[in-house]
């Protein structure tokens, strides 16, 4: 297809948290040829009060994508799969009448960022490199709400294939959820705790030096928990790796921090 | 004529199930595996005509002493791998649970495709009379994990089932 | 509850505990594997969740014909509206019958409505005959799982139950031998029980007939050698024809063990007939438990379940904490659903958050139950009975803020810009040790990763300009 105007969901974690995985999807998607567009009144799907019990809330701000993007045309991409999810199999929910029309003409629009280049670019890889050693052991986990929830698991192996020095390993009950769920890593801290501790065990006992996901809500919960434990393992979003020459721009990794760091416990 | 495809079916799925299968050309023939099954153990039986002449008098035993169960199925399932049989007069329950091994007799034309066919062929349906009191579809022994996930075979149910097919 | 921290009920994951159920669990994913091989899962889960949509749909019309059909054959019914009632029918029946000894097959109904308390109260002996149900039971435990009820136990702790018990000394690597030690104990109380009470997977309405699965034979025995049987089932378990129930018999042990039948399933129609050897008298005792109040609400699809037990070996929550973990009868997604809704236990409450809604219980489940979203409409629910009220301040605050984009911007400038220097005090490289109120209790175990200075959309201004 002509590579086609995209607008840009860059989503709330992503835009506060990890805002060069936005520059990333942005300069990736203009290296397909794609012109990208950013709605610059967009905030966030309302998943959070959704999830945690107050749909209410969740509306209000839903409202807000709505607004945003209603006017816009053509594909919606967002770089993280669980907003996606909200919109194609909540937003349904939480409206009606002619708003659930509008809510769902947008859920017919929304791709996360791997099908997008995969199924609708056409695109099965972009190249990409890892950097430093040739060879690298990367173990892909995939987002429970893109796995279950939209059923895609192809698309986001598709390109990590297609990333040079770098070989892939399946760590042992790969499809387990790593204990993120949203506010669920508050609430049930240790449980999410041990669920980070058994992904990151079995990563590491296939041979993992980095976990790669599209899930950034994942990726900080895994990071935050190998950082405190001060394991031997990088953590990165899909589309870190899909620079062409593999410049990685400003990855953080993990390593031993000094000790005089006592002061601050 | 039961298919070979079927008998094919039936014996892969009791391999699976760690029971025996044994083939046999007529009723006759069929006792006589019965007999060499059952050896010198002693015996609980169903009084059926198909199942005369395999045990003596002297190795008969009430079910609750019995080493082997013998019986006769009504059905079985290819697809699955289970025998089925009714109770009802000369047809103990406790003759076929009890022992801790089981022989069982299978005509091949009680050999069914699926369990919506079996559960038909041996009454279990609508429209006409009230079905069996007590139909149990049996595949395979007993067993448990129930100890730290390891297989056990054999709990209350027979722990070995060996299925003698003949055609009739 | 303040809402913004949960304790799980028995105190969180139990390293004593999670080695036996990851190892379950992975069987049960080997299974799993293997039945998908075997059939069109998914026409299959289609289909078994239309056979269960249209018995809960026609519940009423259908516990009728089933008691009409089970009295025409000999049985008798007995209804009742909770568990204090269906303990009553059972007890009653007991006494009626001059019967003080009593068999038991697993039934987590009789675990909902306290039977075996019941029954010792009332002076009547009911033994466990379930391997798993009789040690717990010995052990005055508590079953932790549907299917392997103590799968939270060590064969150490079962050889050292049944040396107690016996006098004798087991090898804990001997399973075979700890087995057959129960399988002896267990024959003897078969044959000089006078009751046997079990459970009932499916009840067929077009002719009566209660269908129960098992591997080890003790329902087999428990239904052929007392002269009464007692049967206890919800009422959602029924559905309509012959046709449903051929599915549904494969579907429960091809979602619980990946094999398309039981070692043992019985098909039972009223007491002992034509010179049967069987039980002379047959009651199927049925319970509503609150079942029928969640007809016709937008949980009503809880009630399709066939307590298969596939959401429990799925969940990433269950394998941490176990069935103890959650502190009630039902357990791990399910038990999360359907005890709020049943109303029954006081510690209900928390439940349904916990989960982390990834959504494997639902790919798991043999009927399609919306368990994920069943459990955000929970949430809701518990939230408008009795509001959290400092969490539902803080999100009802970040609604009025991020519903305004000038304003989620201002959030953004805020958290990076203004509170970094304060961050930065504790940070290493955009990480630190420590969280701010509402979120300190992610850094008890993960470092956390501080808002960016600059996030997305104001580099996107600075560099493409425009609003």
């Amino acid at each position: 297809m002509p590579a086609p105007c995209v607008q840009l969901f860059v989503t709330c974690l992503v835009d506060l948290l990890y805002p060069e995985v936005g520059e990333r999807t942005v300069a990736l998607l203009e290296r397909l040829g794609c012109e990208v567009a950013f709605p610059s009144a967009q905030t966030c799907c309302g998943q959070p009060a959704l999830s945690s019990g107050y749909p209410r809330d969740a509306v209000k701000v839903a409202d807000r994508f709505l607004d945003a993007f209603a006017d816009t045309e053509g594909p919606i991409v967002a770089p993280f799969g669980s907003c996606v999810h909200m919109v194609r199999h909540h937003y349904a929910r939480l409206y009606d009448g002619e708003r659930a029309t509008v809510a769902a003409g947008l859920a017919a629009r929304i791709h996360d960022l791997p099908s997008f280049i995969v199924d609708e670019l056409g695109r099965p890889a972009v190249g990409g490199r890892y950097p430093g050693r040739a060879g690298t052991a990367v173990a892909y986990h995939h987002e429970c709400h893109m796995r279950y929830g939209l059923g895609v698991t192809k698309a986001p192996m598709s390109l990590l294939r297609g990333v040079a020095g770098c070989t892939i390993v399946e760590p042992a009950r790969g499809e387990l959820c790593c204990g993120f769920g949203g506010t669920f890593s508050l609430k049930l801290g240790d449980v999410a705790v041990a669920m980070a501790d058994e992904k990151l065990d079995s990563a590491l006992a296939a041979g993992a030096q980095a976990i790669v996901s599209t899930d950034v809500g994942c990726l900080m919960h895994l990071e935050g928990r190998a950082r405190r434990r001060e394991l031997p393992l990088r953590v990165h979003h899909l589309v870190d790796l899909l620079e062409p020459d593999g410049r990685l721009l400003s990855v953080p990794l993990t390593r031993p921090r000094p000790r005089t760091r006592e002061a601050n416990e | 004529m039961v298919a070979p495809d079927l008998i094919d079916e039936f014996r892969a799925r009791l391999d699976e199930l760690d029971a025996r299968l044994h083939e046999a050309p007529s009723l006759a023939a069929a006792r006589a595996v019965a007999h060499e099954l059952i050896g010198a153990a002693t015996v609980a039986r169903w009084r059926d005509e198909a199942l005369d002449g395999i045990v003596e008098d002297e190795h008969e035993a009430p079910a609750v002493d019995a080493e082997v169960s013998l019986i006769v199925a009504d059905v079985a399932v290819a697809s699955t791998g289970a025998v089925g049989f009714a109770h009802g007069a000369g047809r103990p329950r406790a003759a076929g649970v009890l022992p801790s091994r089981q022989v069982v007799l299978l005509d091949a034309s009680d050999l069914v495709a699926d369990v919506a066919s079996a559960l038909h062929h041996v009454g279990l349906r609508a429209g006409g009379t009230v079905p069996p009191a007590n139909v149990v579809f049996v595949a395979g022994p007993s067993r448990t994990s129930d100890i730290e996930q390891r297989s056990i075979r054999g709990v209350h149910a027979p722990r070995e089932i060996a299925v003698v097919i003949f055609r009739g | 509850m303040s809402g913004l921290v949960i304790e799980p009920p028995r105190g969180g994951p139990d390293p004593a505990v999670t080695p036996n159920l990851h190892h379950a669990a992975g069987n049960w994913a080997t299974h799993r594997a293997g039945a998908r091989r075997r059939v069109d899962w998914e026409a299959w889960r289609e289909r078994a969740r239309e056979v269960r949509a249209d018995a809960v749909r026609h519940l009423p019309e259908l516990i009728e014909l089933l008691e009409a059909r089970v009295v025409a054959a000999g049985g008798h019914v007995h209804h009742a509206l909770d568990g204090e009632q269906a303990c009553g029918h059972v007890v009653r029946i007991c006494r009626v019958a001059g019967a003080t000894r009593a068999v038991k097959g697993k039934s987590m109904t009789s675990e909902e409505i306290g039977l075996g308390a019941a029954l010792a109260e009332a002076g009547i002996e009911a033994v466990e005959t379930d391997l798993g149900e009789y040690i717990v039971q010995a052990m005055g435990d508590r079953p932790s799982h549907l299917l392997a009820p103590a799968v939270h136990l060590s064969s150490g702790q079962v050889a050292e139950l049944f040396a107690r018990e016996s006098g004798h000394r087991f090898d804990p690597d001997d399973t075979a031998a700890l087995v057959s030690y129960a399988r002896g104990v267990l024959r003897d109380r078969f044959l000089a029980a006078e009751v046997g009470i079990t459970g009932v997977n499916l009840a067929v309405a077009e002719t009566g007939t209660l269908a129960i699965v098992e591997s080890e034979g003790n329902i087999r025995l428990a239904t052929a050698l007392p002269r009464v049987h007692i049967a206890l089932m919800g009422i959602e378990k029924v559905i309509r024809d012959w046709e449903g129930a051929a599915h549904l018999i494969q579907m429960l042990p091809l979602a619980a063990h990946g094999t398309p039948a039981a070692a043992s399933t019985s098909f039972i129609t009223g007491p002992a007939r034509d010179g049967d050897d069987g039980p002379e008298e047959m009651h199927l005792v049925l319970l509503d438990g609150g079942r029928s109040a969640i007809r016709g609400t937008p949980f009503e699809e809880a009630l399709h379940c066939i307590r298969c037990g596939a959401c429990l070996y799925a969940c990433p929550v269950y394998r941490q904490v176990g069935g103890h973990g959650y502190g009630t009868t039902y357990s791990g997604p399910i038990g999360a659903v359907i005890t709020p809704l049943l109303e029954r236990e006081a510690d209900a409450g928390e439940l349904p958050w916990h989960s982390s809604l990834c959504g494997a219980c639902v790919e798991a489940c043999p009927v399609k139950i919306p368990l994920d979203d069943q459990l955000v409409m929970l949430r809701a629910r518990a939230h408008e009975r009795d509001p959290a009220r400092a969490e539902a301040a803080l999100f009802a605050a970040w609604a009025r803020l991020w519903s305004r984009p000038s304003a989620y911007r201002a959030t953004a400038a805020t958290a990076g810009r203004a509170l970094r220097p304060l961050w930065s005090a504790l940070a290493h490289d955009g990480w630190q040790r420590r969280a701010p109120f509402p979120f300190s209790g992610w850094t008890d175990g993960r470092d956390a990763r501080a808002p960016d200075p600059e996030p997305f959309h104001v580099r996107w201004r600075r560099q493409r300009g425009g609003a």
